[in-house]
């Protein structure tokens, strides 16, 4: 698998070397799974890394745990990299961080980046929305949602990636709107 | 021809006419008793202003009014407390042509009840601004904490070098660089107003330090789980 090449955008030709295949899904609201991540665990030590937020701004509910971050956030937790324009913390009954959403800023959509498995490529995604249930291990991506891990692509509406499972879905509101692209592993041919 | 004429005064007995009468003494007896005793009574009332010499220079700044271990307790316009303060000693300052009044404050702890659960700040130094039509400030200093414990184990706590506090509105605010422990997170910022009602905090930013939250569980709470 070749690593490196820049993302397309979703829905459009892009224009690939025929390895890579485009899929348009003929139903709205239509949604398919592919374990994108086969073996997905965080790199060791991610989880166990203490989570960092910083911000220009941050309005913080005493009340309820709820803390509402703005201006160039940025979220670090090991390898896991979240960039945003506003992103809003909620914790659960037992006090526990449970919840991130990070949003973008127009024509600035919110970025995360986190390594799955030592030597293999970044999983990258991007959307106006992240939506992260952090004790579920649950993300969602809302609004020209882009999953990127090296070559394999999903993109969509809504992609939503199970974290712990490796499981991708991808839904639109449109027909055509899902795109993937996959590009098989290579076989050594002998002459 | 005679016209009329001003009849003659009563002959007295040397037959000259008769002085006009002059006001009795007792009635001056009387003015000067009343003002004696008016100048008495000022003196009793104001006797700085009036009975006491100014005092030297070198006693201009001294408080008037000097407490220690003292307890104020502050009531709003409908009977309820407003705040209890307890400190080490409290210095009264008398306004002076050149200075506003104003009480300062040494190991104070001061409680601002809430409906969830009070407030308390506490500080090694405090002053209270006598500003006439506004609202009371209280500026803390040095080693500044302002904490509320709810039920459950949820807490706050402010830390920061110099803090704010108007007690009848219910805001805290500093320029400082300041730090708020909560049950689940750890946030240091450059600065923060607080509206203490509703438990919102307001954190910014400077050039030299971003508003920063390090998650207290982010140890087990995030990530993928491991795999066998």
């Amino acid at each position: 698998m070749s690593h490196g090449t820049a993302r397309p955008a979703p829905g459009r030709n892009l224009g690939l070397d025929p390895p890579l295949a485009r899929q348009g899904l003929p139903f709205a609201l239509l949604a398919f799974a592919l374990l994108f991540l086969p073996t997905a665990q965080a790199l060791p030590g991610d989880s166990a890394q203490e989570l960092v937020i910083q911000a220009n701004e941050a309005v913080y509910d005493a009340k309820t745990g709820v803390n509402v971050l703005t201006g160039q956030v940025r979220i670090e937790q090991g390898s896991l990299r979240v960039e945003a324009h506003r992103v809003t913390t909620t914790t659960d009954a037992d006090d526990r961080l449970s919840r991130i959403v990070a949003e973008g800023a127009p024509e600035r959509p919110a970025t995360l980046r986190q390594r799955i498995n030592p030597g293999e490529p970044f999983i990258t995604a991007r959307a106006a929305r992240i939506d992260y249930a952090v004790t579920d291990g649950q993300l969602e991506l809302q609004g020209e949602a882009v999953l990127t891990q090296g070559e394999r692509e999903v993109g969509g509406d809504v992609v939503s990636w199970d974290i712990e499972e490796g499981r991708v879905s991808a839904r639109a509101n449109q027909p055509g709107g899902v795109t993937t692209k996959w590009q098989p592993k290579r076989t050594a041919t002998a002459d | 021809m005679r016209g009329l004429r001003r009849p003659d005064p009563p002959a007295g007995r040397t037959g000259r006419p008769a002085k006009p009468k002059r006001p009795l003494p007792a009635l001056w007896l009387g003015i000067g008793v009343a003002t004696a005793l008016f100048a008495v009574i000022a003196l009793l009332v104001a006797p700085g202003e009036i009975g006491e010499p100014p005092l030297p220079p070198e006693l201009a700044a001294e408080p008037d009014v000097y407490v220690e271990e003292g307890r104020i307790i502050q009531h709003d316009a409908q009977g309820g407390v407003r705040y209890r303060l307890r400190a080490q000693h409290i210095s009264h300052f008398a306004p002076r042509e050149d200075a506003a009044g104003a009480t300062r404050i040494e190991q104070l702890e001061i409680e601002l009840p809430d409906a969830v659960a009070p407030w308390r700040a506490r500080a090694d130094r405090g002053e209270a601004a006598n500003v006439p039509g506004q609202e009371e400030r209280l500026r803390l200093a040095g080693n500044v904490e302002l904490d509320q414990e709810r039920t459950g184990g949820a807490f706050t706590r402010v830390r920061t070098a110099a803090l704010t506090l108007l007690p009848e509105s219910r805001l805290a605010k500093t320029d400082q660089p300041v730090t708020i422990l909560t049950e689940s997170s750890r946030m240091s910022a450059s600065g923060l107003e607080a509206d203490l009602a509703s438990g919102r905090m307001r954190l910014f930013s400077s050039k030299e330090e971003q508003v920063r939250v390090v998650a207290r569980n982010s140890q087990t709470s995030t990530g993928p789980k491991p795999r066998p």
